[in-house]
């Protein structure tokens, strides 16, 4: 008992004391953890043991001295894996797939619609011609493009209302060619974003496929 | 519905760190429960080694499991189920019928004559037993009154330091320091008794 003293400190005496009660706080409980890596390791399980003799006997509660299967439970559990399944990195695992999800998502939503207008104008765009009665170069939002595409589209906002000039005939020549290349890059990129989506390890962590650069070349 | 108990408190603690793979915490986990974990098994195992086995094997379970654990009940009633588990499978592999019902989780926890639950424990174990507890229960009789109103408020009554230290007209720190010197008494007793076996 005495020796049990010089060897254990108080201090960890005290926080172990606590810890039986609940009322260890953090930095407590992680001093007495330290100390079962030290000289004292095997006082600080015993004293654990004799707290809990004298707590379930105070409680009337059983008790046996002759069982102690720690020292086998841990040794046996030495080879486990050690587990990290907090919480937290259960979301973030489960952000991640949901971001390449909406990535992928988003991609075939924007995909979709380009065919979208893109068939509706071929359905209008072979050379045929559309009369109109009164039409405007459109210098607004709608004819600007992303930096380094610039599509050869002579488009023309066609306004139905007040006829200014009857004669005028607007010609919307869409290239098909053009259209093509630009159908593919998206189909390049939606595949590219599947392989990542795809190569999400166990971990939850994408192994991050680098994709193929690829460019577009409009014209 | 979980009972919000200071034994929880430390078994959450305890828990959070194992999960993150301290087997430290773990281990002090092992150590509070062994006894209640074979308590749960002797319905099922006469043998002492065989029981001592069974009981290794349930906190290996556990330790593996312990993701799976979300805290929805005491870790205890946790334990006890995997307990009942592993000694039935245990049985059935062994070709023995298991008996048809099930020991109590509080029969287990709670059992107040402890050596008639082992049918395991030696003539020796269950007499020794029985001189600690009497000894453990006199120490407490003869402890100081402070010392011995606050072990009792806290053991018996279940109280915080808090609680004892509003009953008690004095600081929270005061009962922690009480409670660690009355302690410190009952281990003195104990482990005599434990090296002169």
């Amino acid at each position: 008992m005495r020796e049990n003293k010089i060897n254990l400190a108080d201090t960890c005496r005290k926080d172990l004391c606590a810890l039986v009660d609940g009322e260890a706080n953090e930095v407590e409980v992680q001093r007495i953890l330290t100390a079962m890596d030290g000289k004292s390791a095997r006082e600080v399980r015993e004293l654990w043991r004799r707290y809990h003799i004298a707590s379930d006997s105070v409680r009337n509660k059983t008790f046996d001295i002759g069982l102690d299967v720690s020292g086998d439970v841990i040794v046996a559990l030495k080879n486990q894996p050690v587990r990290n399944l907090i919480g937290s990195n259960k979301f973030s695992e489960a952000m991640l797939q949901f971001g390449v999800a909406a990535s992928v998502a988003m991609l075939t939503i924007f995909g979709v619609q380009h065919y979208n207008n893109t068939d509706r104008f071929k359905q209008t765009s072979h050379n045929v011609k559309v009369e109109s009665y009164s039409s405007q170069l459109n210098t607004g939002p709608a004819a600007q493009f992303p930096a380094g595409f610039k599509p050869n589209i002579n488009v023309q906002t066609v306004s139905t209302g007040i006829i200014s000039n009857p004669e005028l005939k607007v010609t919307l020549d869409i290239r098909l060619s053009q259209d093509d290349r630009i159908r593919d890059h998206i189909d390049r990129k939606i595949s590219e974003y599947y392989l990542q989506s795809m190569h999400i390890g166990r971990d939850g962590k994408p192994t991050f496929v680098k994709p193929n650069k690829t460019k577009v070349i409009p014209n | 519905m979980i009972e919000h108990t200071f034994s929880n408190v430390t078994d959450c603690q305890l828990l959070s760190r194992a999960k993150e793979g301290d087997k430290r915490a773990f281990e002090l986990l092992v150590i509070k429960y062994q006894q209640k974990v074979q308590n749960s098994l002797t319905r099922f195992v006469k043998d002492r080694d065989e029981l001592n086995d069974l009981t290794q094997e349930v906190f290996i379970k556990a330790y593996k499991a312990l993701p799976a654990f979300r805290g929805d009940s005491q870790f205890y009633t946790w334990l006890h189920s995997i307990a009942l588990n592993t000694a039935k499978n245990h049985l059935v592999a062994r070709s023995r019928r298991p008996p048809t019902s099930d020991i109590q989780l509080s029969d287990a926890e709670n059992y107040n004559n402890f050596y008639q639950l082992h049918d395991t424990n030696t003539p020796d174990d269950i007499l020794f037993c029985e001189q600690l507890n009497q000894i453990i229960k006199e120490t407490v009789r003869q402890l100081p009154e402070n010392l011995r109103s606050v072990i009792s408020l806290r053991e018996n009554q279940d109280l915080s330091y808090q609680e004892i230290a509003k009953i008690m007209g004095c600081p929270t720190g005061t009962v922690r320091s009480r409670l660690f010197r009355a302690r410190e008494i009952l281990d003195e007793k104990i482990t005599a008794l434990l090296s002169g076996r």
